[in-house]
């Protein structure tokens, strides 16, 4: 046999390779593959993840530095802007030719005011021009009333209650931003006071600076991408400068966002992530300045701060993937090289295992595995030999006992059919007693070989049984019991079957010899009855009584080979006992009907005596009356008397006239006289009466029967006496003549008649003459 | 079982003596709100934007609070509704207040919803009409010429204060309250108006106008101050610092959602426009936040130059303690 497990790498494909890692436990191919996994992949992973966290970090704080510088950048420009603003303030204040026309107007010293505040408006606008940073330059009174302004609307407004008056007044004020109501605007007042020569307070001058101006260093977007921009906040959330998107305008909108809550709030400066008041994720760097009293926000959108972030992820992202399955494939191939040879060898050693001794492992290295195969094989052909050997000795020890096994087991199947026989057997006389026992108690025989003949169909099973009994020449066999439906209408046709001639009943009620017939060979033509087609088995006993055959037991199987010699035999104890219930029922039958003659017999005399009685007396009966008792001489003829002698039962009558009641006197069941009791008027016969008159008619019966058995023994016995006289005399003479002379002398006497003759015999003559006849009175 | 069915019997009770303390809770919570009732100085108006806001985001509810808005208008006086007990607080003006005042009314003023004056003269934009020595000559529309107002008041103070002379002017009775309309159907050349109505309704009508604010010249009143009386700042101070807090907060919320406040304003001036909400709203967020200066807040400077200018005006014959007249200290409590 070509072993299965030699293997053959050349052949066995990478795809075939990989099936092998299939679902089934390979705890040494798992082992390998993730020792081989974890030692690649997990280094890799974590080099990776490490790179890759420390580049985003980088990244991001790189993003971060570069929003901070811009931050720094603007918070400079911030700073420098109040500076110029200070700085303008202090040029314009420490002006000396406005300071002339300022302190003139505010004191009222001049006498051309007008001119003095076109010529101020005129210095003033004209250092706005000159680089200021100012949109209004304005000189207020110590009233606060705005003398002189650019913005000559201005002029007049009194601005009393304004800090920038207040503080103004006190020395040099730095505003912070806020919105003024006349001017709709955002702006930032600065002021200082205005001296005389005295160093009094005077007035102030006051620079407005619009928030336009700061607005425009906030949106120059220099190194902010796309989305970046950097705004101010005021100290009440207000956005301040221009929003670089649509929809936010300064004045209107509030920015309650981390960044600038933090900056505001905690006074802090840093960055973070945070959502914008767009609600977009955005990279923050939040400022607070101080000196505005204001937050400056620097942000970027985080999608394109972190985008080179994302570009480095996605490479890294698939460069890690690309590792990971270079990494699985190796291992995969490694673990299954070092694998697959162990995995030959454990095969092969299933195989050998498993009875095939022939198996051996192909060797295709030379390494440590290969030396194992080799020192393998060897051992698999030693085995093998070994094996060979013991696998002879064990088959024949295996044929003996199968031999032997085989043995037993017959014996077995024959014990067992013994007692399966016995059980048979068994049964079979337990099914006759029975049926004996239960047909015990039939003296009627019909009833007696119906019943037999239904019991042993019943108990033993057989479809037909019938009973024949042969008749009184002892020519035919006569069918006399069947239980089948077949059986019972040859009953009916009154079946016969001739003795010692036809069918096997007619054999066996000759010969006396059980006889059972199969439905085979010549014996076949004995199943030819209409009456009983189903028949493929017969076997007829014969009743035997003695030695005189009486009749035979035909039993009958749809069964082909249903019936043994045995069946026979024990069936026969079965006929026997039959036979003996036959003949007990023939003997009662014939009691019975000896019976049945002597009763008739003697109630024909009783009736003959008792008609005879009333001849020979010529007594008709008696009748009692109010009057005395008299005597009938002539039968009374009357229609109660009629029908109680007819029916033999009590019959009373009443009628409004007369009540009559009959009453038979019955001895031995023969009517001999009816007792007949009258009386006028009508009346109902209580049961008493009727039992009173029964009982009466019983006792005249019977003392009747005894008068007459007593007269009867009278009269015989005076007959004896008289033949004894007759004898007697006849003895005294030794003269025949004399002796007849004398028989007849006393015969006369005794019977009164005239004459008496003997008549010596002649056959030929008729019998008797009424002179013979003794009866004759 | 048998020897559990107390237990049972107990946890039964327990739970519901659980939930009828809970129910009874629940009612005294409905219980305890307090009734309070605000008397408007005004009809419905974005202006009161910020007690609508407190009602409907539950501000004034999470404080405990039931609050009530009773409008005003022409004939409504706050300072009554208070001291008649009528209503807990009320909208009124700076030199009303002084002058109850100085009739010996404890009314006090807790805190001030908009920064600045806004009552103003509106003047179509190319009516040359510049400063308030240019109404000389001119017809002013004010609400009552033959019985000034409080408002009308204003108005005089300021002409005054400008030195303008008053027999020269025209003043006509208001006859056209929406917008320019009483400008450009040529019923006056000025009009007495309020910043944040008729300026803004002239904008959205889309005619140009011109404004000249009171307190830009001299007159610096609060104009609507949330008021109520000594008595109930001495008896109930956690009720005023309740209400405070939660009106200011209503008012931070409004401007910050113009829109939104917007429409709880609708709700109770249904027949107004919330395009003019809307634009109302955004037109007062300069006015009650300046930046300068914390929502509601009150500065002395102010309150002393209103009483200094009616005792100068004779509107009232004894100056009062002004530092007595208002009190910031609810506002302080408010952050």
């Amino acid at each position: 046999m070509s072993t299965t497990t030699s293997s053959n790498p050349e052949k066995s494909s990478l795809a075939q390779k990989l099936r092998r890692f299939s679902l089934r436990r390979r705890s040494l191919r798992l082992r390998l593959l993730v020792a081989f996994l974890a030692l690649s992949l997990i280094p890799l992973l974590i080099v990776i993840v490490i790179t890759s966290v420390i580049n985003i970090q980088s990244l991001r704080q790189q993003t971060f530095n570069q929003l901070e510088s811009v931050a720094s950048l603007k918070e400079s420009e911030i700073n420098l802007w109040v500076n110029t603003l200070k700085a303008d303030l202090d040029q314009l204040s420490t002006n000396q030719n406005s300071l002339e026309l300022e302190q003139g107007l505010l004191t009222g010293i001049l006498e051309n005011a007008d001119t003095a505040k076109n010529n101020l408006r005129n210095q003033y606008a004209k250092h706005m021009s000159t680089g200021g940073l100012f949109d209004e330059i304005f000189l207020l009174d110590s009233t606060g009333r705005v003398v002189v302004s650019t913005d000559e609307a201005q002029e007049g407004k009194i601005q009393v209650n304004e800090p920038y008056f207040l503080e103004g007044k006190k020395g040099e004020f730095i505003g912070t931003p806020f919105y003024s109501v006349s001017l709709k605007r955002y702006s930032l007042i600065n002021s200082s006071p205005v001296l005389d020569a005295n160093q009094n307070v005077i007035g102030v001058i006051a620079g407005r600076a619009s928030l336009n101006s700061l607005s425009k260093i906030m949106v120059e977007r220099a190194g902010l991408g796309e989305t970046g921009e950097t705004y101010l906040v005021g100290s009440n959330f207000a956005l301040l400068t221009a929003s670089r998107f649509e929809g936010y305008n300064p004045g209107e909108t509030y920015i309650r966002t981390e960044g600038a809550t933090r900056a505001l709030t905690d006074k802090n400066s840093g960055y973070t992530i945070y959502l914008d008041y767009r609600n977009q994720s955005v990279v923050g760097v939040y400022r607070w300045i101080p000196e505005l009293k204001v937050a400056l926000l620097a942000e970027q959108d985080q999608s394109e701060a972190f985008r080179t972030t994302t570009v480095i992820l996605w490479i890294s992202s698939i460069f890690t993937l690309l590792a990971i399955i270079v990494g699985v494939v190796a291992s995969i191939l490694i673990t299954l090289s070092v694998v697959t040879p162990i995995e030959n060898l454990e095969n092969a050693a299933k195989a050998i295992s498993e009875g095939q001794l022939d198996t051996r492992v192909q060797v295709t290295t030379d390494d440590e595995i290969g030396s194992l195969s080799t020192v393998f094989n060897e051992m698999a052909g030693q085995l093998s030999t070994t094996l060979s050997t013991l696998e002879q000795r064990v088959a024949d020890r295996t044929q003996t006992l199968e031999a032997q096994s085989a043995e037993l087991a017959m014996r077995s199947q024959q014990l067992e059919a013994l007692n399966k026989h016995s059980l048979k057997r068994a049964q079979q006389f337990e099914t006759i007693g029975i049926v004996m026992r239960s047909v015990a108690s039939i003296k009627n025989l019909h009833e007696l070989l119906d019943q037999v003949a239904r019991y042993i169909s019943t108990q033993f099973h057989f479809y037909h049984v019938g009973i024949f009994l042969n008749d009184t020449a002892n020519e035919y066999a006569i069918l006399s019991a069947a239980n089948s439906e077949g059986g019972k209408r040859m009953l009916a046709r009154g079946h016969r079957l001739k003795i010692g001639q036809t069918g096997i009943v007619g054999n066996v009620t000759s010969t006396g010899q059980p006889r059972i017939v199969l439905d085979t060979g010549s014996d076949a033509v004995y199943f030819k009855n209409p009456d009983l087609p189903e028949t493929h088995s017969e076997m007829a006993l014969p009743l035997k009584s003695g030695d005189t055959i009486i009749g035979a037991l035909d039993v009958q199987s749809t069964e082909i080979n249903a019936f043994s010699e045995e069946d026979a035999a024990v069936l026969s104890i079965l006929a026997d006992q039959i036979t003996i219930a036959i003949e007990n029922a023939r003997q009662f039958e014939n009691t019975q009907k000896s019976l049945t003659e002597a009763e008739t017999i003697y109630r024909q005399y009783i009736q003959q005596e008792w008609k005879g009685l009333s001849k020979k007396t010529g007594l008709s009966g008696f009748r009692y009356a109010v009057t005395g008792s008299e005597m009938l001489s002539a039968p009374v003829s009357d229609e109660i008397i009629e029908t109680t002698v007819k029916t033999g039962e009590i019959y009373a009558k009443s009628d409004e006239n007369s009540s009559a009641l009959a009453v038979p006197i019955k001895l031995r069941d023969q009517i001999i006289g009816v007792l007949n009791v009258r009386t006028s008027g009508g009346r109902d016969w209580h049961p008493n009466e009727i039992n009173l008159a029964k009982a009466v008619a019983e006792r005249v019966a019977i003392s009747a029967e005894n008068a007459r058995l007593f007269e009867e023994t009278t009269g015989r016995a005076e007959r004896e006496r008289i033949v004894a006289d007759i004898t007697n005399k006849i003895r005294s003479t030794n003269d025949p003549q004399e002796m007849l002379q004398t028989a007849m002398q006393e015969l006369q006497r005794a019977l009164g008649v005239k004459k008496v003759s003997i008549t010596p015999y002649r056959p030929t003559a008729a019998p008797g003459n009424a002179e013979k006849s003794p009866e004759k009175p | 079982m048998k020897n559990n069915t107390p237990i049972y019997k107990l946890a039964a009770i327990i739970l519901l003596a659980a939930l009828l303390t809970g129910l009874t809770g629940c009612g005294q919570t409905v219980a305890e709100k307090e009734k309070v009732t605000v008397q408007l100085s005004w009809f419905h108006d974005p202006e009161f934007s910020g007690f609508y806001t407190a009602i409907e985001k539950g501000f004034y509810a999470e404080e405990g609070l039931d609050v009530t808005l009773k409008a005003g208008g022409p004939d409504v006086d706050p300072i009554k509704e208070i001291m008649a007990d009528q209503a807990q607080f009320g909208i009124v003006p700076a030199n009303a207040i002084i002058k109850a005042r100085s009739n010996g009314q404890d009314l006090v003023a807790i805190s001030s919803i908009y920064q600045a004056n806004p009552f103003l003269i509106m003047t179509l934009k190319n009516s040359g009409i510049k400063t308030p020595k240019d109404l000389e000559g001119k017809r002013i529309s004010i609400q009552s010429p033959d019985n000034f107002t409080d408002q009308d008041t204003l108005l005089l103070s300021m002409l005054k204060r400008m030195n303008v002379d008053q027999s020269t002017i025209q003043f006509v009775a208001t006859d056209e309250w929406y917008g320019a309309d009483e400008l450009t159907k040529g019923k006056a050349d000025a009009a007495a108006a309020f910043l944040t109505n008729q300026p803004v309704q002239a904008k959205l009508q889309g005619v140009e106008v011109d404004t000249m604010l009171y307190s830009d010249y001299g007159i610096p009143f609060y104009a609507n101050l949330i008021s109520t009386s000594g008595n109930l700042i001495k008896n109930k101070p956690d009720l005023v610092q309740k209400f405070v807090r939660a009106t200011l907060r209503g008012y931070q919320y409004a401007i910050e959602h113009p829109e939104e406040a917007a429409g709880f304003t609708h709700k109770y001036n249904e027949s107004g426009n919330t395009d003019y909400d809307t634009a109302a709203i955004k037109a007062m967020i300069p006015l009650i936040d300046t930046g300068a200066t914390p929502i509601g807040w009150m500065d002395a400077a102010p309150w002393q130059s209103t009483s200094d200018i009616m005792f100068e005006f004779k509107l009232i014959t004894n100056r009062t303690d002004v530092s007595a007249a208002y009190t910031t200290k609810f506002v302080e409590g408010s952050k």
